[in-house]
């Protein structure tokens, strides 16, 4: 039970003020700017449209410059935004096999179509931190050197750019060789109606469809996916090694038919990375020995949390495939009621919230039973006597 | 409306919706004042779901929403021309409304296909190419094996 509180309104006016001042730190220093945040601390723009369910560079870093870089917070400021805001329709699914890949990695096969792209990652770095300045790297762009490397090939950039048919923008799922060799099931091509189980409109029920276990893991916390994730690795759920399929990142064209124009338009570029997880699947009476995979797929570049969802994606398919559920990350209702940040940080720092009055009677409670053993324990004695 | 092939309309539209507002400003800026238009729909900030197929399959889910800026503009009195661009930026539909009702019109088409869609053209070929280059230059080269297979 909450109670009314009265009072205190002058201080919550100065804990705002000093909220304010702590943000913006001593004024000597230069004040940084959404436009630093978003392209300095990108990843972490990432992150925050992901679990804020709204891909908006602009508005996540701005989020995250109020809340002083506080992640949950930034993606609850996200959130609360997105509630502002009126849905225009939906975009047609996008074409991940057209992603314009920037980095692309399997685990699974060395030589793969394409071939493996590292792009901007920190798995190769040291981890070690660099105090001192660094030079500028060279601006993102066409490098001179580059120009006269281009020439000196047979094909001019020119007649490249003529038939701009970009390399990258064409790789073929690794998953796919399995698929060939019938070692895989292949993707489902059965389109399922045409309204899809939305998740913000509808409230959560478990079991739930796969449509919907996948939006719920792809705005869900990056710790909690990693943590549950982890937890099948190390065996709750999972008694074999996955192997990681492919892992691309890269940039998705979003298309949307406006009702006023009648026909598709490409209106921009969402940032993705997806990702497939192989595991082993030994056979059962419904089917032959192969592989099967589980699909993640998150908005922005964040491998650890792909990653953690494919692998969920395929644990919580363990009821449906008839697989004994015995631990959280197998469970639905486990993993789906408490995978969202916003709802579980409110919940558990709803405990600030005045409880007075409940604590009250949870005191009168002690002491009367204090005072009830008491008194038992003392009748005994008496009587011994 | 005069209907122009339309794959040639979807493909500036695109060029439009990509473009750094700033080019379009410049533009703009260029045109001469007897450029005249009416909101049919005012600049206006909401959302499209974004929906994404499970493995790749036709097993769609909501993936997340997307910030759109759309505005639908009546240029010359008698050209049509929409936008519907990524994130908040009213200024930047607006622009791009008006852009697609121009290049609709004869008297503008030919001077903004040469000037401003082709810039907009090169500024997408370059950051295309620049995506390209860079995933060149980190794909892993194995030295004993044939890639491919």
């Amino acid at each position: 039970m909450y109670v009314a509180v009265k009072g205190g309104e002058a201080a919550v006016a100065n804990s705002r003020k000093l909220v304010k001042r702590s943000r913006r730190g001593p004024l000597h220093i230069p004040k940084i700017g959404t436009d630093q945040v978003d392209h300095q601390l990108g990843l972490a723009v990432d992150r925050v449209m992901a679990e804020g369910a709204l891909y908006d560079r602009k508005a996540a870093a701005q989020a995250i410059l109020q809340s002083q870089g506080d992640m949950v917070e930034a993606i609850f400021l996200l959130r609360a935004f997105r509630t502002t805001l009126k849905r225009f329709g939906n975009s047609k699914p996008v074409n991940t096999g057209k992603m314009q890949v920037i980095r692309r990695v399997s685990g699974a096969f060395k030589d793969i179509p394409g071939g493996q792209i590292l792009g901007p990652t920190y798995d190769y770095t040291h981890r070690l931190i660099e105090f001192e300045d660094e030079p500028e790297p060279p601006s993102r762009g066409i490098q001179p050197s580059r120009e006269a490397q281009i020439d000196s090939d047979s094909t001019s950039p020119d007649q490249e750019l003529a038939g701009l048919a970009p390399r990258f923008q064409q790789l073929p799922w690794v998953v796919d060789i399995l698929r060939n060799q019938g070692l895989m099931p292949p993707a489902s091509e059965t389109l399922i109606g045409e309204a899809v189980e939305d998740l913000t409109r509808e409230p959560l029920k478990v079991p739930a469809s796969r449509s919907i276990r996948l939006q719920n893991l792809a705005r869900g916390d990056e710790g909690f996916l990693l943590g549950t994730a982890y937890s099948l690795q190390r065996g709750f759920g999972l008694d074999r090694h996955p192997f990681l399929g492919e892992l691309r990142v890269g940039y998705v064209e979003l298309t949307y038919t406006p009702p006023e124009l009648g026909f598709e338009i490409s209106i921009g570029r969402v940032k993705v990375t997806e990702c497939f997880m192989i595991n082993r699947n030994d056979g059962s009476e419904n089917r032959s020995p192969g592989f099967e995979n589980g699909y993640g797929l998150v908005f922005g570049q964040n491998e650890r949390k792909a990653m953690s969802m494919s692998l969920l994606d395929r644990s919580l398919q363990s009821a449906e495939e008839g697989v004994e559920v015995k631990y959280p990350a197998q469970d639905q209702e486990f993993v789906l009621s408490h995978s969202d940040n916003v709802e579980s940080s409110g919940f558990v720092q709803h405990l600030k919230l005045p409880h007075y009055v409940d604590f009250q009677s949870e005191l009168v409670f002690i002491r009367n039973y204090t005072k009830d053993s008491q008194k038992k324990r003392k009748v005994p004695v008496e009587s011994s006597v | 409306m005069e209907t122009r092939d339309k794959t040639e309309r979807k493909a500036w539209i695109k060029l439009l919706a990509g473009a750094d507002p700033a080019r379009l400003k410049a533009f703009r800026d260029q045109l001469p004042d007897s450029v005249r238009y009416a909101y049919i729909v005012r600049p206006e900030t909401g959302m499209l779901m974004v929906q994404a197929k499970a493995d790749g399959s036709q097993n769609r889910f909501n993936l997340g929403e997307v910030t759109i800026s759309r505005c639908v503009l009546e240029v010359n009195e008698k050209y049509l021309g929409g936008a519907w661009v990524m994130g908040g930026d009213l200024n930047h539909a607006e622009l791009a409304a008006m852009f697609d009702g121009l290049l609709q019109d004869p008297e503008h088409h030919e001077s903004l296909m040469n000037g401003l869609i082709r810039v907009l053209e090169q500024d997408y070929e370059n950051e295309i190419r620049s995506m390209e280059n860079d995933a060149r230059d980190t794909t892993v080269e194995f030295f004993t094996m044939k890639r491919g297979e």
